[in-house]
Order: structure tokens, then sequence, then C-alpha cells
């Protein structure tokens, strides 16, 4: 289950060693990402991909905004 | 979900982060944020005697005047203070601060549009400080290296295309989980269907991270 969370909890959880994985289009992802981002498009989201993950640590995903 | 058992959505993503100035990684910088520097400000309850200490002590032509809590409201340049007695508050003198200009916009963009020295605050006001940008071409062969810089991030219209595939995406397929191949066809007849030729569609899809079939 997902937990929704705002800008500082990301923060928090990054510096904790969280992964953080952004699931727009290669394109954005290359223009500007997150610190560390993994890049994983949404429509990629299988198990296959997800394995490229710790499943021991937090992951933290992230799309444009909030709409 | 996939065995993960901490898993976090952070909802107001990255223009979000981006526009409180935060680091990231990528081609489109560098960003204003990147490159604000710090500029001399007093409370909106100082005294035209402190904007004066102020100024001569930063070397800054004008003090930027902010609320408690960091938002900026007015800037008092050093001409604004000639003639004040030294005990007129800042919100008397002050002029209102025309606008501002998130840390997530590119300095190609502000350079392209004539460069300045606008002050920069986070989304929610709070001043970050002031970038200062040379016109676009004092930059000629630089800027346009390698890049298509076309302004700022258009975060909306790529988020409009993406909302619209993921759509098409779910619809075609339902609860079935394709495979590459499978999404890259369904993807390529869909974006040749729309009109885009044979090439562009290969070209798209490349950018989307859909490669060529095995």
């Amino acid at each position: 289950m997902f937990e929704s969370i705002g800008r500082d909890r990301v923060r928090q959880l990054l510096d904790g060693g969280a992964q953080v994985v952004e699931v727009l289009e290669r394109r954005q992802y290359c223009l500007a990402h997150l610190p560390g981002a993994v890049h994983l498009p949404a429509w990629e989201l299988t198990r296959a991909r997800a394995d490229e993950l710790d499943r021991d640590r937090p992951v933290v995903v992230y799309c444009f905004d909030n709409l | 979900m996939y065995g993960f058992t901490e898993v976090y959505d952070y909802v107001d993503g990255k223009v979000d982060w981006m526009a409180f100035g935060l680091p990231v990684e990528g081609d489109d910088g560098p960003f204003l944020g990147d490159q604000v520097a710090s500029v001399a400000t007093c409370a909106v309850t100082q005294t035209v005697a402190a904007a004066r200490r102020e100024l001569s002590g930063a070397g800054d032509d004008a003090v930027v005047i902010v609320e408690a809590d960091g938002l900026a409201v007015g800037e008092v340049d050093a001409e604004a203070l000639d003639g004040q007695p030294d005990d007129t508050v800042l919100l008397e003198v002050l002029r209102p601060v025309p606008s501002t200009v998130r840390p997530s916009v590119t300095v190609a963009s502000v350079a392209e549009g004539g460069g300045g020295g606008p002050l920069v605050t986070d989304s929610d006001g709070r001043l970050l400080g002031r970038a200062t940008v040379e016109p676009a071409h004092d930059h000629e062969g630089h800027d346009h290296e390698g890049h298509d810089h076309e302004g700022s991030v258009d975060l909306e219209g790529y988020e409009e295309e993406l909302t619209a595939v993921l759509a098409a995406v779910e619809e075609h397929f339902g609860e079935e989980e394709p495979s590459a191949e499978e999404l890259r066809a369904f993807l390529h007849e869909r974006l040749v269907t729309e009109g885009r030729s044979v090439e562009e569609a290969d070209r798209l899809l490349e950018d989307m991270g859909v490669g060529e079939p095995e």
C-alpha cells in the first residue's frame, strides 16, 4: 500500500537511504530528476523491472505533480 | 506490491521539488536555484537606518524587505533612502516586489528573455536570493550546445501526453501485463494512427525508453 508523503518526508527518507523512482518518460527523466532517482516508467512497472530495486529499502515513487 | 513493504508516493512530485530549489540531476540545467546568491534583507518593521547599514555592508544596490516568515514583500534601493529620517519604518518607503521567479526556471530561459537579476522565491513566496543572468547573446556557443532550450520545462504538456498514453495502454490491455514487444507494437501503431511518420514514432518510443523489439 502506498503512503502519500510530502517534500520534507521525502528528504528524510532520502537521507536514510531510500530509493527514489521517477515513473515519467525517458525524455523527462533525462531533463531533470531527483538526485539518485532510478528511471522506471509507469508502463514498465513489471515484476522483472521491480527486481532492479532493493526490497529491503524504502521506495519513494514520484511523477510530475499531484494532478 | 511485488514484495515491497515500504513504498511512498511523493504526491506533489518533481514540480514541487524543483519549485523549492532542491537539487536535481539531468540535462536541462542549470536552473536559477543553482546560482542564487544571498541578498541584503531587512524586516518590514526595521528602519531606514538599518537598511543603510545593510546596503553599506553588503555592497548591494537594494535591500529586500521580508516578513517574519521570510516572505519577500518589497525592495528599497539607495535612492529611496535619500532624505529619509533614520527612524522611518521601511514599510513606509518600500516598493512592492514586482515579480519573482521559481528556482526551477532554467537559466537559459531567463537569458533568452534578456537576462536580469530576478528575485528567486520558493512556491510559498519565501525569499531564496537573487539570480543574476546575462542576456543570451553573451553566451553564444555555450547555452545552446547540446541542448534544445525551449524555455523552462513544459511539465504540463508532458503530463497530458503521459496521462493519455497510460489510459490508452490500460484500455487496450486491461489487467493483462503486456510484453515489451506487445507494448511497443501497440504504442507504435497508436502514434502512426495519430498521424506521425514511422520514423517519428520510432524516435518518440526511443525517447520514452521503449526500445526496438528483440
